[in-house]
């Protein structure tokens, strides 16, 4: 079904344009309902489109010619990535062209010659070492279950893969919490209020640049959404319920944690997270050694 | 024909050598590099086109094999006297060691009157002669202008690059003559040569360093050497051919008759620099640029690799394959960790050089044909971007007289050009759909069933991101407002290796398809009953996948391109960075108040993780660790 | 009313900064931030950098030293952008002035838009004051604009 051109036009187009709405929409519960957990009401639920706006309508004073350049690739990257997921490509294609645009974001950041931005750099790139690593294993277990890294290739199996990789829910919301910039691993830049090192790799970017962030955030958002919805394929509400929950975790996980430091998450990730999908993935497979 | 071809391959720079040793003047010197390097990226090219097949060199009065056994007599006689030198017992002893092999295989055994072919090149062979030839006479022409900065740098009296040139060419014939040696005895003479080749090189500049460094780089490959003999002599013992060809078609093999091929390996481990032997390429840096590029990218380590990739077929579903994985890939991840922590340019190549070949050779051990073609395309384009990056640093070395990355902070602004071909080197290194990647991911795919490599793989694809993203971020650091910085002059032959080494790099990673539908695929189909890989359009399938190298590639190049377009148009106004405020207007634009209201300069630097990541804290037991996964391959088969 | 200006007026991101205040103005403005007055209610946020602030808060008296801060925090800020100052320090000098140090009032450094008196000054004076300058950006936008229109 999703190899029919017709419907790859369409799909390709709400990667495009309706992914960000939701992804916004999401970034709106997410300042509600952090605010709620915070004892306040909250900004209205499209209160991220608004700030988008805003950005788009100043005038930017920031950085320098490469962090415009890389800040772009960092979006165009994060749609193609989208893209390549909801058209049922290659899931380790997708995963290499999101590193692709975190690797840009991050040179961007380096290329001012400013100490937030560049403290923020470096952190990112921990980051991306934090939770690559989990994509990858998650990526992998896919293939060991369905035979092929092709995307739609979940969309045939029988079993919804979350009964084989229920593990791999605790790996996603560390990797939404690493990748969403969530306490307590807010390290590089941080969401709302909250501030880090000013804010970390974001500092020099103002207007409209700072806007291409703010979108490729609400992108980020419906990317992992799409990546959780893959573990129930068989029933697509089930997985974004699935997906819901995962937020809902990393949001209440956000708003109860403090800080830590970059060694703390590459400990945790590479302490806890690691091991919990590398024992998911041994049970997998022992179960397709025992199959043959 | 065919004589011809092989002829300019791997006589003429014998040839053409001695010439460069012996005509002191630098004009003759010059063309004969030039015509050298022209000729062999035509006969490689005439070579690609002609098809494979076997060769053996006429007899015509010249006994070819005898020729060849005193060759290697006069080599180790040299690596002899090296070792009496230096009074290293463990040189002499292993080369007395090869000597002895040599003299009982010689005289006693018998070996003559084989009547399999000497040379025989297949597509395996024909990629390696065309990186070889190309690359590697890329970097024979780069040599030339910096050689003679290099001497300008040094303050030597008398030149020394007759014989740097003539190594540098030798290097090269030898090099064309071990990839299309079918006779192993052949194989073995042309082995030895890129040691001497790469011993003389290493030692060039005479200075403690360099001396102390080649003979380590002596000794090292000499172990490779002893456990080649070894296994040549075990050949022997068992009956058994020694040319490659013969040897993959006599079938699969266990036991005992895997051990000469697991020595074998372990010559290639020496030669590719895997742990525990990574000792000597890091020492080499300490030669003069061109040296390492030559020993990185198109030879010397590939000679390592190829030897290992060309036994593949002989112990496919055996227990060497199974270690012979789990080592590269115990060196990718290693290396890849090691190279963190560096702060010295080409310390931090020559890691990645070793992590990307451990992922070759544990590409080479996971021996499906999709994984051997992961290894293929790796080789390729390996070479070309680490030939570009060393010579990049070279020039970045010539010109801060440092090869400190900190030291290469906000380059970008100084020499605008250089930046953006090591940029390109890099990126090409680790971003789609740059090749390099495109085969990352190949061998990520074909490891996906191997639980071991896999996770290695996965931690060591990691660490590379982090330390190459590091290197570029100093490099592209600029002070905004700065105005857009003037491009540098360089020597003619610097910009020409660096466009066409760059353009080669674009051009075969848009091509990824083809190449490996058209080039690779052929190579393992000759051994392996499928390919494992292919192409649809211009994308790259495998049987798990696909990359969709040239919508990928449009669209980041227009991501790229748009926002250059729009800021040439529109310019950014620059303005001075956030300091909470305490900005001081200043030349640099990055100075500060602080105490007693008096002015400082921003500074940054890198993060090198010394906790995590030093090499004080984790060679000490990735050496035993290699070691010991060396002596379990050969135990696992005597027992 | 444009878009643009709904969502500036929608989502104002605030700068507080300090010149020299006693703290007791400061404490005030993170008020705003408690449950109590909420002013994420109205898209307000705190942030710490000058380049993603639309509103600069301002608390205490202009001194010699806060002064080229001030200035240079004001510059780095992007168009338009409105300047508040909290408290009678920040509006006058209070009772600062006249110190050997004191400038005086902010609007002795830069331009202020919006001027909250109060010692110190309420949450409620406060969340007006900002309400009241976000009124004003449509107007400072067109002023932009003309003056940009009449550089060109
Ligand atoms: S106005 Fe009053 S409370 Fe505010 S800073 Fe001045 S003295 Fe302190």
């Amino acid at each position: 079904m999703f190899l029919n051109s017709g419907n790859t036009v369409l799909i390709v187009f709400m990667a495009v344009f309706v992914a960000p709405l939701i992804g916004g929409l999401l970034m709106g519960i997410d300042r509600i309902l952090s605010a709620r957990l915070q004892g306040r009401i909250g900004p209205p639920i499209l209160q991220p489109f608004y700030d988008m706006m805003k950005l788009m309508s100043k005038k930017p004073i920031s950085g320098t010619k490469i962090q415009i350049i890389c800040v772009f690739v960092y979006l165009v990257s994060m749609i193609l990535s989208l893209v390549l997921l909801m058209t049922g490509q290659d899931l380790l294609v997708m995963v290499l062209v999101l590193a692709m645009g975190s690797i840009f974001f991050i040179l961007g950041g380096f290329s001012v010659k400013s100490p937030y931005s560049n403290i923020g750099a470096q952190r990112e790139i921990l980051q991306v070492l934090a939770y690559e690593p989990l994509i990858i294993f998650y990526v992998v277990a896919i293939y060991l279950k369905t035979g092929s890294f092709m995307t739609f290739k979940v969309f045939e199996l029988k079993d919804p893969l979350l009964y084989s990789m229920p593990l791999f829910v605790v790996a996603l919301i560390i990797i939404m919490v690493i990748k969403l910039r969530k306490s307590p691993f807010d390290l590089s830049t941080s969401h709302h209020a909250h501030q880090e090192l000013v804010k970390g790799i974001t500092t020099e970017l103002s207007g409209r640049h700072l806007a291409v962030i703010e979108l490729v955030h609400m992108y980020e958002m419906a990317l992992l959404m799409v990546l959780a919805m893959l573990l129930f394929a068989t029933n697509l509400w089930i997985g974004l319920a699935l997906g819901l929950f995962c937020l809902f975790a990393t949001i209440v996980i956000d708003n109860i944690t403090a800080r830590l430091t970059w060694s703390d998450m590459l400990r945790f990730a590479w302490k806890i997270g690691v091991p919990i999908t590398a024992l998911n993935l041994a049970v997998i497979y022992y179960f397709s050694i025992i199959k043959k | 024909m065919k004589s011809g071809i092989l002829g300019l391959l791997i006589v003429m720079p014998f040839i053409i050598g001695i010439l460069c040793f012996f005509l002191r003047n630098d004009l003759v010197r010059r063309f004969l590099v030039i015509g050298n390097a022209l000729a062999l990226i035509g006969a490689s090219i005439a070579l690609a086109m002609s098809g494979n097949g076997s060769f053996t060199p006429p007899h015509e009065g010249i006994n070819w094999g005898q020729l060849i056994a005193i060759g290697d007599f006069f080599l180790l006689a040299v690596f002899i006297y090296l070792g009496i030198v230096r009074k290293s017992p463990l040189i002499i002893g292993l080369a007395a060691l090869q000597t002895a092999g040599l003299i009982w295989l010689e005289f006693f055994a018998g070996i003559h009157g084989e009547t399999s072919p000497a040379l025989y090149g297949d597509y395996l062979s024909t990629i390696m002669v065309l990186i070889i030839s190309i690359v590697g006479s890329i970097t024979t022409l780069y040599a030339l202008p910096y050689m003679q900065e290099h001497e300008h740098h040094i303050h030597i009296p008398v030149s020394k690059q007759p014989r740097f040139f003539m190594y540098l060419t030798l290097f090269l014939g030898a090099m064309n003559g071990l990839v299309l040696s079918n006779n192993m005895m052949w194989m073995y003479f042309f082995w030895e040569v890129t040691t001497l080749c790469c011993v003389m090189l290493i030692r060039h500049n005479g200075d403690e360093e360099a001396v102390n460094n080649s003979y380590r780089a002596l000794w090292m490959n000499l172990i490779g050497g002893v456990a080649i003999m070894g296994g040549l002599v075990l050949l022997h013992i068992q009956h058994r051919p020694m040319a490659f060809q013969e040897l993959i078609a006599g079938g699969r093999y266990e036991g005992f008759l895997l051990l000469p091929i697991a020595l074998l390996c372990i010559g290639g481990f020496t030669k590719a620099a895997q742990m525990p032997f990574q000792g000597w390429l890091l020492g080499a840096m300490v030669a003069p640029t061109p040296v390492s590029a030559l020993l990185h990218s198109s030879t010397m380590v590939k000679a390592g690799v190829y030897l290992i990739l060309r036994l593949a077929p002989a112990f496919e579903n055996t227990f060497v394959t199974k270690m012979v994985g789990i080592i590269g890939a115990f060196t990718f991840v290693a290396a890849a960790m090691l190279a963190i922590n560096q702060s010295n340019a080409k310390k931090v190549l020559a890691y990645s050089t070793i992590s990307n070949l451990g992922l070759i050779v544990s590409c080479a051990g996971i021996n499906t044909p999709l994984a051997i073609s992961a290894a293929i395309l790796l080789i390729i384009f390996h070479a070309i971007s680490k030939a570009m990056l060393f010579m990049a640093v070279g020039v970045v070395e010539h010109n801060i007289e440092s090869r400190d990355i900190e030291r290469m902070e906000g380059l970008l602004s100084v020499m605008p050009f250089t930046v953006f071909i090591m940029v390109i080197g890099i990126l090409s290194m680790i971003l789609p759909p740059f090749g390099a990647v495109i085969s990352k991911w190949v061998s990520l795919e074909a490891t996906a069933k191997m639980p071991v490599e896999m996770f290695l793989l996965v931690m060591g694809s990691a660490f590379t991101v982090l330390f190459w993203t590091k290197w570029i971020g100093r490099l592209l650091e600029t002070t905004p407002g700065k105005p857009t910085p003037k491009m540098e002059k360089l020597p003619f032959f610097y910009v020409l290796s660096f466009v066409f080494l760059a353009v080669t790099v674009l051009v075969l990673s848009v091509m990824a398809g083809p190449l490996a539908g058209k080039v690779v695929a052929p190579a393992v189909m000759q051994y392996y009953p499928a390919a494992g890989i292919g192409q649809a359009q211009m994308n790259l399938i495998n049987d798990a996948g696909s990359f969709p190298v040239l919508s990928i590639f449009t669209v980041i190049l227009l991501a790229v391109i748009i926002p250059v377009l729009y800021l040439r148009m529109k310019e950014c106004p620059g303005s001075s960075v956030y300091m909470c405020g305490e900005n001081i207007a200043s030349s640099t634009g990055t100075a500060f108040r602080t105490l007693k209201d008096s002015s400082s300069e921003m500074q940054l630097s890198g993060y090198y993780f010394d906790h995590f990541f030093s090499e004080n804290r984790h060679i000490p037991w990735m050496n035993p660790v290699a070691v010991i996964l060396i002596i379990v391959l050969i135990g696992g088969l005597c027992f | 009313m444009s878009s643009f200006d709904t969502s500036n007026i929608k989502s104002p991101w605030i700068l507080h900064y300090d010149t020299g205040s006693c703290n007791g103005c400061d404490i005030e403005v993170l008020a705003c931030l408690t449950p109590l007055y909420d002013v994420e209610r109205f898209g307000i946020l705190n942030v710490g950098n000058p380049r993603h602030a639309d509103i600069l808060v301002i608390t205490g008296a202009a001194n010699k030293r806060s002064a080229r801060v001030l200035r240079n925090l004001y510059e780095q800020m992007p168009d338009p952008k409105m300047v508040v100052a909290v408290g009678i320090c920040a509006v006058s000098g209070g009772v600062l002035h006249n110190c050997y140090n004191v400038l005086g009032g902010v609007d002795k450094v830069i331009p202020v838009d919006v001027y909250v008196p109060g010692c110190a000054a309420r949450p409620e004076a406060i969340i007006d004051g900002i309400v009241l300058a976000l009124q004003k950006i449509p107007e400072k936008r067109k002023l932009l604009k003309s003056r940009e229109a009449k550089t060109a």
